[in-house]
């Protein structure tokens, strides 16, 4: 019994000491890629909806600022990761601008739509369309 | 209009089950990342619940006896107590996900945080559940849950690629995006929440405490035949809004503010109202609905006095259940456990706990020491096995799908 449970703890153990595979970093980096597509998209219709003046302070500052937290976590997620060989090392300088300019560009449209700055609120949905894009390429290229 | 009220019970119940907090997040996920191809769940969905609830309907106004009641009395304290510990532990994640819910329903109102509205929510559902009488209640939560048509009338003006959808609804299998895992662990989690163990147990306690005698099986039946297949509809056309804004972006949904964005973009200001005032009183209904599950369930198994008929002081353990259950949801929604995730959790374990919940009612349906002339007719009877074989199915797939798919993810 004694022996059992102390193998099913090693076996935990040694779980959470291994190093990173690259397919988990790659896995890793495609969630925050897909997590970051889902919220860049939500943003930019959200973005749209406030700009034709068809939704309201509060739910925008909810619905953006739930986008903003997520891509914040996909963010995290990619630099918390032990980066483990070239490839993926590559994989990663070339999502993390993209994630860090999906925040960017959430962060602009929420204060554009907060302070009713529609030149802002505007050019960060047009960035937000590109971005997504970008991203959107970047995840079929994961999978 | 005294006939449209006599089935506010039956819309109550369905939009509880089709539409509260987990469904709603769940049809809209679904949705987004599947189309319409898991529709076809939804309807096998309405037509179980409409065969089990149809029943327990049936033997709660024949009997003038809840089913938990028979339950234990038929089939013994042991087999009603595994039936007991499993319904009221869903049912009591499910209580904590919609005070959650009614919290971020508010949050999309106001923009406040959820967890600030959470005690809040909850004391007024305890005011609520205390002091208002049952009909009252049913009638204004259900009608107000009707807001949530909206989603349909948001469906048609979006002007969806109609062929296409119904293309995905003749298909059923998994889009290119995804794998057979997740949609078998979609099409298990939006059964479970057809199925919600509490549905039936709410709608034939609340037959008990609306008074049903056999002359108003036909009263039960229109509930049935009404609520369950009205809430579907809104479950498909939440799917359906979702699949049409968010399918085509790839993006994945997993909050209430999402799920509200078709209504915004299809109706503007107005339509963004009204949904979130539906959202409110379908996760309020729903909360409910499941803290009164909670105490008809536990209260009904030891043979306490129960219900809103009586005075709170006359049953008084019935509602010390309901407070206790009300404040472990809180608490537990004060860890800052997701709303959203103790939902889908509470959705595969209401999975598991499903044959638990529809064996006993099959049973004591065919009992005619109860039911007399009223037990069910041999079709009822294929139907009702038929249904056994797929809840069984599904509360086998539900655990290892679970975990195989990371939650669907």
């Amino acid at each position: 019994m004694l022996i059992s449970l102390g193998a099913v703890l090693l076996a935990l153990v040694l779980l959470g000491v291994w190093p990173t595979t690259s397919g988990q970093f790659r896995s890793t980096v495609e969630s925050s890629v897909q997590d970051a597509v889902s919220s860049v998209g939500t943003a930019r219709t959200t973005g749209q909806t406030a700009l034709r003046g068809n939704t309201f302070g509060a739910y925008e500052s909810t619905v953006l600022d739930d986008t903003r937290k997520s891509v914040a976590t996909a963010i995290t997620d990619v630099v918390e990761s032990e980066v483990p060989d070239q490839d993926s090392r590559r994989l990663r300088d070339e999502v993390l601008p993209l994630l860090q300019e999906s925040a960017r560009l959430i962060g602009d449209l929420g204060t554009g739509l907060d302070s009713d700055d529609r030149g802002l609120a505007s050019s960060a949905t047009d960035g937000l369309a590109e971005v997504g894009e970008r991203l959107t390429a970047a995840l079929e290229g994961l999978r | 209009m005294k006939r449209f009220l006599a089935v506010t019970l039956g819309i109550l119940t369905a939009i509880g089950g089709f539409v509260d907090i987990g469904d709603l997040v769940a049809n809209s996920e679904t949705g987004a990342r599947f189309g319409m191809r898991l529709a076809w769940v939804v309807v096998v969905g309405v037509i179980g619940i409409c065969l089990y609830a149809e029943m327990s309907g049936r033997v709660a106004a024949v009997s003038g006896r809840p089913v938990f009641d028979l339950v234990r009395e038929r089939l013994g304290a042991r087999v009603a107590l595994a039936n007991l510990a499993g319904s009221y532990l869903v049912t009591l994640l499910t209580l904590s996900a919609e005070i959650g819910g009614v919290a971020l329903a508010i949050e999309l109102a106001t923009s406040v945080h959820y967890l600030l509205w959470v005690p809040i929510a909850a004391f007024v559902l305890w005011v609520v559940l205390w002091k208002v009488k049952f009909e009252p209640m049913e009638r204004v939560f259900g009608l107000a849950g009707l807001a949530l048509v909206v989603f349909v009338v948001a469906l048609i003006a979006l002007d969806p690629p109609w062929a296409q959808l119904g293309q995905q609804v003749t298909s059923p299998v998994p889009p290119a995006t995804e794998d057979w895992g997740t949609y078998g662990f979609f099409a298990v989690a939006l059964f479970a929440a057809a199925m919600t163990p509490y549905e039936v147990f709410f709608f034939s306690s609340g037959g008990v405490e609306e008074k049903w005698t056999s002359r108003d099986l036909a009263i039960s039946r229109v509930n049935v035949f009404v609520g369950f297949p009205l809430g579907g509809v809104l479950s498909l056309a939440v799917m359906g809004c979702a699949a049409v804004v968010y399918e085509p972006l790839q993006a994945q949904v997993d909050t209430l503010g999402q799920t509200a964005l078709p209504v915004a973009m299809a109706l503007g200001k107005l339509g963004l109202v009204v949904v979130i005032l539906g959202f409110f009183a379908a996760t309020f209904g729903a909360a409910l609905e499941t803290g009164l599950s909670a105490g008809y369930t536990v209260a009904q198994y030891f043979g306490w006095q129960w219900g809103k008929l009586v005075r709170p002081r006359q049953a008084a353990r019935f509602h010390t259940v309901v407070l206790i259950s009300v404040l472990l949801g809180v608490a537990l929604l004060l860890t800052t456990a997701d709303p959203i995730a103790i939902t889908e959790y509470s959705l595969v374990f209401s999975a598991v706990a499903l044959p638990l919940t529809y064996l006993p009612i099959l049973i004591v349906a065919n009992d005619r020491d109860y039911l007399g002339d009223e037990v069910n007719s041999p079709l009822t009877n294929v139907l009702g096995v038929t249904y056994l074989v797929i809840i069984l199915v599904a509360a086998i797939a539900a655990v290892p799908l679970m975990i195989l798919t990371g939650m669907g993810s």
